[in-house]
């Protein structure tokens, strides 16, 4: 019997290469420990902008504005944010059309037992709710998913998201 | 304290060809007084992320004025919003709050903890490069043309009062406004 290996980790050079692939202007995020090795390598590029913020609803607002502006954002929060967020992403993502990709930490995920984090249990069934598409990744292999969300995010004019099923790795 | 309508004249008297992100009931008297309704975005909804908003067209358009037409009761909702503000120190940015005594926008009803916010020192205190307050249309008038040269983010506070009676919300939907002038800076570009 063999027993297949299964890295669960997704290391922040993949995700760049996708933000760079596609002409990513601005990282609108919540700082966090999970992100921190994302951070380090974003703060280092110098194509891409940071943009920083207190509360996450806010990070749709400020991508709207990025949007308009004729920048090319995502947002970069955890799922436990989109709870907070859910007006933002009804009133300025989905009414004014906005192709927000959204890069979503999904605290609490595993594929193996029971999912006991509510923060896990809900995310899909709210992406669901709003008619919001979403890719999971969960290793360096899955990070194409990325291109999919932007170009379908672009070619419906619609938020879509990106679930990251796993730890940012060093 | 300056009737509301005349407020947004003189910032109209001042814009220029600035973007302007009104919401609520600034949102109400301006879309009366613009003449460029193409470099106006609305939130007619979501009236809270006014700044928000703001903060990413001015970091999208560093060479354009972006003016925030924000009121008490919907900064009030966000306050950690003027943080964010602060913290990317967009110098082209310049948010106007139109603190309404009358309190119009609830009917009359005072709202938790309003008057007892000091909006000026919160702004100060977030990383505003500099704070106005105006009481009366002549100084308004005369310190807007000190608070449209100055590096951003700049915080005005101007004390209004409101008609008894609404002005209407805008008839355009937001996405056609806001894919107007999407259209308008893309021409430009």
């Amino acid at each position: 019997m063999t027993t297949e290996h299964y890295e669960s980790v997704i290391h922040p050079p993949a995700i760049m290469a996708e933000l760079k692939k596609n002409k990513v202007t601005h990282v609108v995020w919540l700082p966090d420990s999970e992100t921190n090795f994302m951070y380090q390598l974003l703060t280092t590029e110098p194509t891409i902008d940071l943009v920083p913020v207190c509360r996450e609803g806010e990070t749709m607002a400020i991508a709207a504005g990025l949007w308009v502006g004729g920048k090319k954002p995502v947002v970069l929060i955890q799922n436990t944010g989109i709870f907070e967020s859910g007006d933002s992403i009804r009133g300025l993502g989905l009414d004014i059309n906005q192709p927000l990709v959204m890069l979503i930490g999904y605290r609490g995920w595993t594929r193996h037992g029971l999912t006991s984090d509510s923060a896990a249990r809900f995310i899909e069934h709210i992406l669901h709710a709003w008619g919001i598409n979403y890719y999971l990744i969960e290793s360096d292999d899955d990070a194409n998913r990325i291109s999919l969300a932007i170009d379908e995010a672009y070619r419906i004019q619609k938020p879509v998201a990106v679930l990251v099923g796993t730890e940012f790795g060093a | 304290m300056i009737p509301s309508i005349e407020a947004v004249k003189a910032v109209n008297y001042h814009r220029s060809d600035a973007l302007v992100v009104a919401t609520s009931s600034a949102l109400r008297d301006w879309h009366q007084v613009s003449q460029r309704r193409d470099l106006d975005v609305d939130l007619s909804d979501c009236m809270d992320r006014a700044p928000a908003v703001a903060l990413g067209l001015a970091l999208a358009q560093p060479s354009r004025k972006v003016l925030v037409l924000d009121c008490d009761a919907t900064l009030r909702t966000d306050l950690a919003g003027l943080a964010t503000v602060g913290e990317s120190k967009p110098g082209n940015l310049v948010h106007f709050v139109f603190d309404d005594a009358s309190r119009l926008s609830t009917d009359g009803v005072s709202i938790p903890g309003l008057d007892n916010l000091d909006l000026i020192t919160i702004a100060q205190g977030s990383g505003y490069s500099k704070t106005y307050q105006f009481d009366s249309l002549e100084d308004l008038l005369i310190g807007l043309e000190e608070v449209m040269v100055q590096t951003g983010p700049v915080f005005v506070l101007v004390k209004v009062e409101r008609e008894a009676k609404a002005p209407p919300m805008p008839e355009r939907r937001m996405a056609q406004g806001w894919a107007e002038v999407r259209r308008t800076l893309a021409s430009q570009s």
